[in-house]
């Protein structure tokens, strides 16, 4: 029995022995309550937002022929699948479905954020400049689903119509405003009230956009920031190009080849390489964008000249058609391309088309434009979009997982 | 130290030589054991055995086992001068009863006591010469399945048991060697830690690091009603492998020397029988050179060594491979054993970038003008060769088991193993690399610990005839898996560069830590040593487990009945068992996969979190449990064997990636018990003996095996593709193929297509092997085996590219005719699939059966003088020479696959190159 009772002895200690590990790398939620981590969440905020963008000015920009595909089909790997080069968004395709959910966390990861915040700041929250910072991350999140995504559906609610995301933007961006203010932050306020006032154009709140865009100063420019230290955080346009070895899309046939190779307009620049004269397809001649000319290159959230547009838009829609063309080719003389020709309320709006097109080419904003004067059915000539999606549908993502759809 | 010299002093020893009675020849890997002393010896090459009787013992019966052979059991009477030499012969005998089996038993047990399957391996029984664990275990044992991926070097198979077990956790079976847990997960990939797909594409399978001339036998068990023991994680199932060992006696040399050549045999069309790959294959040389000894007196060893240098058929590949082993045994006591089973693998590594890797070989090869170079040449593409990929492994493994019999009745077994698994991965792309003008390097070095605790009691209480044996024991495995890598690209010239020469560097660590310990205990009533009835509990927990999760049960019960011992039974009818057997196991989930997690990453140089996994508090293992009903029928002679089982496996709880809304923030799916899935099938084996007629001798076996799974729940969340087209849905197989099914391929006519087809089973279903062996004329003996798979479906995901690049040639004739005007010339199939702009992404999907010819090979034993040796032979083999593929899958073999590692229960066609060819001569002496 003595042996029996060894056995024993031994069950009893592995049975009482401390299977709790503690493994490095990830962090429990938690942690994440503490005023000392608001630095890591809010650059985590600017990362998804970054890659958020990246996808959709991709994807976005052959939908609505900024750029036209010269690569694979197989979507995994910068390539376009067949519908889309039809312009046909497929709320199935993985690509799609990743652009759904990165936009989705982009905007869940701020808001979440600016919970814990509220809670971890508590009163130093209203003039902190992290929270003025986050709160931007949050009204650009919201602006990108509003201007690309069919319906809104905010923390696994129901769906609602897109200009919700708008309202959040504007209540982001308001909030941002007074925080970036009491906190002596000059960058974040321009930056909150200059997507304000992009917002404020989905609003319908041509009084306010206006106002609002002519406090921000002539150069100003906020930008997503994309990275060289790794692949993930590569400005995803450009990379697509990067010839390592996807050479995915081109310039060939669209609009911004011939407005290029006419006007050398520094907004829409593309090149040739000889020693790679067509696209990973193999049938499509490879006049890459050089916009963007490496991994690192920022993409534009908001611009000093996109304001300008949003003034000349608000003159137009007054009926000051000679006016918004004036703001117009201010514009185009301050970048040493020709002006625009109009001479009536269309022609201007055709002008203004085209040219908030050159101005925010490949930005992830075309498709929200295009959509937005379609449906608002203003005079001009845009872009043909027949047989064409206009706005990015839910993702199967969530449509198959979130019970209130 | 007066006191062991004395000890030793009283101690009676029996010594001896068992032989084959048909030939005469020494028998070596016979188990020798005193019946009620729990004290054994396995008898080594020349036959000899040498077993320590305690002082006292007048008598005492000796009982002889080898698989293949005729039980003997013989009571011995020591004489005075405390030294017996005692002889054997043991007569052919395909199975046997009284077989001892380990795995899966709660120790040594007799084969007739155990109600579950049991298949054992033998090296030494088989034809063809092994070169490998993984082609040691191809096509011997029904319901095992191994499927290799590539014809890489270094490429490792898949193995299931019964198919996969699992939709979302690895399926590779458990491993033990000499009862130490050692990693059955494959090596990672060698691939920079930010883009898998950029290096050959292919995993290294640990196992592949044993030397097959080591192993002296493995025992498989197939599911949950015979791994209950092993718990949590044994639901894919148990391979144990033994190695050999010394027995007592003078040394015992064996080498053996072999060589070989391997070729890839055509895969492709008439007018490009490799796909456009042929200009870089090579035929390919192996060579090895084995040398072992065993023997001892109170310590005994078995050393051995081997090296290896095998090409591979691509053109960079080269493989330089080391291994030793060392085992020792001894006894200090007449009640105490203990043995020592060490191994060192080391394994250098050079290999092609391949696989669907847009910057290697392959992808470029097959893709022809469509290549990424730019240029259709083969000066262009060779430019891809000047990427260096090397991978080191070190793989060591160690155990210390000691045997204390403090009493007749009553045993406990300690085990202690350690092993490691270790790789360095460097991957260069160098300054100039045609893909990366300014160069890519990048360095990873890996390390998988496995540590093993395992104890065993044994209790056997007799009444009569009747007896009633109670075990207990605990387990406690730790596994600890590191990774540190590092990336960097932009190197200022063409000089060798390290990471510290990049321009820009990126970092990666990794660290996972799991315990899984254990305890369990059974009892087994034996009635009359004919009738077995045994019941037992496993109680698990692990550190992976949720929080709100606690202790995990698993149940067994099983009965073995030889009902032919009963009088009643004809003795014409021979031997027969039936066996019944019910079992619960799981598969634990990983580390983090209950937590609500963050992880840490970069923002243009800055700490940020990013959310990962949104957790999962109620998370546990996914339990099977597993009923098999079968029998084993033997002709009294033995010559006709027959074993069948049927079995049922009810996965509950089984764990599935479930998909949150991204509106949530966390785009993981989230690991969650929901899922219930039922897995069924039928094993057959059949063995024939035709006996000796003229000098001539023939054996023959055919195993069959059917498996089917079938998804009988997801508890409410929707269907869910696992990769491309293997989809995971509620009544279908686990997974099932689902895509465009054209249904007029040879009209010449619009093609009619059936979108969202369900086509079936990714994984075979009907699993036929057949072998047989002939002994001719002086001991030449001729052996040949085959294989059918079947029942399932392939997604040929790499012709499905060359479609979309409109570059495969199985289209030349159509893309011929469209660019002379003539699209009305092409049939359906052409029109689908030859039309690049307009290749459906969900297809081709072909049937995937094919029977291959695995081995052919021929041994010709030499007379002695010859080698100067004691017993020679020469074996010339020849493998996977011959292959029979359906008629829908045109081009590629049906084994090629790799890209999704070894845990996938996922396999389709991917761009690689097709496992070769190879033919080898092995010469093999043994001296003493």
């Amino acid at each position: 029995m003595k042996s029996f009772g060894l056995g024993a002895l031994l069950i009893a200690t592995i049975t009482s022995c401390d299977l709790g590990v503690s493994n490095p790398g990830p962090v429990n939620d938690g942690a994440l309550d503490d005023a000392a981590a608001n630095d890591a969440i809010v650059n985590g905020m600017g990362r998804a937002l970054s890659r958020a963008v990246g996808y959709i000015s991709y994807t976005g920009g052959i939908i609505d022929k900024e750029i036209v595909a010269s690569g694979s089909n197989n979507v995994s790997i910068f390539g376009v699948s067949l519908k889309q080069r039809a312009g046909l968004l497929d709320p199935g395709l993985d690509e799609t479905n990743d652009h759904w959910r990165f936009a989705q966390q982009a905007r869940w990861v701020s808001e979440d954020g600016v919970r814990r915040m509220r809670e971890t700041l508590g009163a130093n929250f209203s003039k902190s400049p992290l929270a003025a910072q986050a709160l931007v991350h949050a009204g650009f999140s919201e602006r990108l689903l509003g201007e690309n995504m069919c319906v809104a559906v905010i923390d696994g609610g129901a769906a609602e119509p897109r200009n919700a995301y708008f309202s959040r933007a504007e209540a982001a961006f308001t909030e941002a405003i007074a925080v970036a203010n009491a906190a002596g932050n000059t960058t974040l306020e321009r930056a909150a009230r200059a997507g304000r006032a992009s917002v404020r154009v989905w609003l319908n709140d041509w009084t306010g956009a206006a106002a609002d865009a002519r406090l921000v100063p002539t150069v100003f420019v906020y930008q997503a920031v994309y990275s060289s230290l790794e692949q993930a955080q590569y400005n995803r346009v450009y990379w697509a190009n990067g010839n390592q070895p996807a050479r995915a899309h081109s310039v060939v046939g669209t609009f911004y080849e011939s407005y290029y190779t006419s006007t050398k307009d520094p907004r829409t620049p593309w090149s040739i390489n000889p020693a790679f004269p067509r696209g990973t397809s193999g049938n499509v001649l490879w006049y890459f964008q050089t916009k963007f000319d490496k991994t690192s290159s920022p993409v534009n959230l908001v611009s000093a000249r996109e304001m300008k547009l949003i003034i000349a838009e608000s003159l137009l829609r007054s009926g000051d058609w000679p006016g918004a063309l004036t703001e117009i080719n201010a514009i185009r003389a301050s970048v040493g391309v020709p002006p625009w020709a109009a001479t009536n309320v269309a022609e201007t709006w055709t002008a203004l088309g085209r040219e908030r097109g050159i101005e925010l080419w490949l930005e992830g904003r075309r498709l929200g434009d295009l959509y937005r004067w379609q449906t608002g059915k203003v005079p001009g000539v845009f872009d043909d979009m027949t047989g064409r999606d206009m706005c990015f549908p839910v993702g199967v993502s969530e449509t198959t997982t979130n019970p209130n759809l | 130290m007066a006191c062991l010299a004395a000890r030793l002093d009283a101690q009676q020893t029996i010594t001896g030589r068992v032989t084959d009675n048909g030939s005469g020849r020494p028998l070596s890997g016979v188990r020798v054991a005193i019946d009620d002393l729990q004290s054994s010896d396995t008898t080594r090459a020349e036959g000899t055995y040498r077993l320590i009787v305690p002082q006292g013992r007048a008598s005492v019966t000796l009982r002889l086992t080898k698989i293949g052979f005729a039980p003997v059991r013989r009571r011995v009477t020591i004489p005075a001068s405390r030294s017996l030499s005692e002889n054997f012969e043991l007569e052919r005998r395909a199975l046997g009863l009284d077989a001892i089996v380990v795995t899966g038993s709660a120790g040594a047990t007799q084969l007739r006591e155990v109600g579950h399957s049991i298949a054992e391996i033998r090296p030494s029984s088989l034809s063809e010469p092994v070169v490998s664990v993984d082609h040691l275990l191809s096509a011997k044992v029904p319901g095992l399945m191994v499927i290799p991926s590539t014809g890489m070097i270094g490429s490792g198979a898949k193995i299931r048991l019964r198919g996969s077990a699992s939709v979302a956790l690895s399926n590779q079976p458990l491993v033990y060697v000499d009862g130490v847990r050692m990693r059955s997960d494959g090596y990672p990939k060698n691939a920079p830690f930010n883009d898998r797909s950029r290096g050959p594409n292919d995993n290294s399978s640990p196992l592949n690091d044993i030397n097959p001339a080591d192993i002296d036998r493995v025992e498989v068990v197939r599911g949950p009603a015979a791994t209950t023991l092993y718990g949590t994680e044994a639901a894919a199932g148990v391979i144990q492998i033994f190695t050999k060992r010394g027995g007592e006696g003078r040394a015992v040399w064996t080498t053996q020397i072999d060589a070989g050549e391997s070729e890839v045999q055509e895969f492709g069309t008439k007018e490009h029988p490799y796909l456009r790959l042929g200009p870089w294959l090579r035929k390919a040389n192996r060579a090895g050179y084995a040398l072992s000894v065993g023997g001892g007196g109170d310590l005994r060893y078995h050393i051995a060594t081997n090296l290896q240098r095998n090409e591979g058929v691509l053109p960079n590949d080269l493989e330089k491979r080391v291994s030793v082993r060392g085992n020792f045994d001894v006894s200090p006591a007449s009640n105490l054993k203990l043995s020592w089973s060490s191994a060192v693998a080391i394994d250098n590594l050079k290999n092609t970038p391949s696989g669907p890797n847009g910057q290697g070989l392959l992808q470029n090869v097959y893709r022809g003008p469509a290549n990424a170079t730019g240029i259709d040449t083969k000066e262009s593409l060779d430019r891809i060769l000047a990427w260096d990929i090397s991978t080191n492994i070190n793989h060591a493994i160690g155990g210390l088991t000691a045997v204390w019999t403090p009493r007749p009745s009553m045993s406990h077994t300690l085990t202690l193993g350690y092993d490691r698994a270790e790789s360095e991965m460097r991957s260069l792309r160098p300054y100039g690399f045609v893909f990366a003008p300014q160069g890519i390097l990048s360095n990873e070095r890996w390390l998988a610990t496995t540590s093993t605790a395992d104890y065993l009691g044994r209790w056997r209480l007799e009444f009569g005839r009747n007896a009633t044996t109670i075990a207990w024991g605990f387990q406690s495995i730790g596994t600890d898996i590191s990774s540190v890598a590092g990336y960097g690209e932009g190197f200022a010239g063409p000089s060798a560069p390290t990471l510290s020469s990049a321009s820009s560097t990126l970092a990666s660590e990794t660290r996972t830590k799991a315990v899984i310990a254990g305890g369990f205990t059974q009892a087994t009533y034996d009635w009359r040593n004919r009738l077995f009835l045994t019941g037992g509990l496993r109680v698990d927990g692990s550190s992976s487990f949720g929080s709100d999760f606690g202790l995990q049960r698993f149940p067994r019960f099983s009965a073995s009945y030889v009902i032919s011992d009963e009088n009643f039974w004809p003795a014409a009818l021979g031997t027969l068992r039936l066996r019944a057997a019910y079992g619960e196991a799981g598969r634990a989930p990983r580390v983090f996969d209950a937590d609500r997690t963050w992880i840490q990453a970069g923002y243009d140089g800055k700490p940020a979190y990013l959310p990962s996994s949104i957790g999962n508090a109620k998370l546990g293992p996914e339990r099977s449990a597993e009923t098999e009903l079968g029998f084993d029928l033997s002709r009294s002679d033995e010559r006709l064997r027959a074993q069948l089982t049927w079995y049922r496996r009810n996965t509950h709880g089984a764990l599935l990636p479930v998909g949150q809304p991204p509106s949530l923030g966390f785009l993981n799916p989230q690991l969650t018990n929901v899922g219930s899935i039922r897995t069924g099938g039928l094993e057959l084996a059949l063995n024939a003996s035709f006996g000796r007629a003229g000098g001539l001798t023939a054996d023959a076996g055919l195993d069959l095996a059917l498996n089917r799974t079938k998804v009988l729940s997801l508890g409410g969340s929707p269907a869910f593709v696992l990769t491309e087209v293997a989809w995971i849905r509620e009544g279908d197989p686990a997974p099932v193929l689902i895509g465009v099914k054209l249904k007029n391929p040879a009209e010449i006519a619009a093609a009619v297509l059936e979108q969202s087809h369900v086509f079936g089973p990714n994984m075979p279903t009907r699993i036929i092997g057949a072998h047989s062996e002939l002994g001719v004329w002086g001991g030449v003996r001729l052996g040949a085996r085959v294989e059918y798979q079947g029942g399932n479906y392939l997604f040929d995901n790499a012709s499905g590219s060359l479609f979309r690049q409109g570059v495969h040639p199985l289209c030349t004739d159509a893309y011929a005719n469209k660019a002379a005007g003539k699209p009305e010339l092409l049939n359906a199939w052409e029109r689908v699939w030859c039309n690049a702009s307009t290749v459906p992404p969900d297809g081709p999907i072909v049937r995937g059966d094919f029977v291959r010819l695995r081995d052919v090979s021929v041994t010709i034993p030499l007379r002695g003088s010859l080698m100067r040796s004691r017993n020679a032979s020469v074996t010339m083999a020849a493998r996977n020479y011959l292959l029979w593929k359906n008629s829908e899958l045109k081009v590629w073999d049906p084994e090629m696959g790799g890209r999704d590692g070894m845990d996938s229960p996922v396999r389709f066609i991917e761009f690689g190159v097709p496992t070769a060819a190879a033919i080898s001569i092995a010469v093999r002496a043994t001296y003493w």
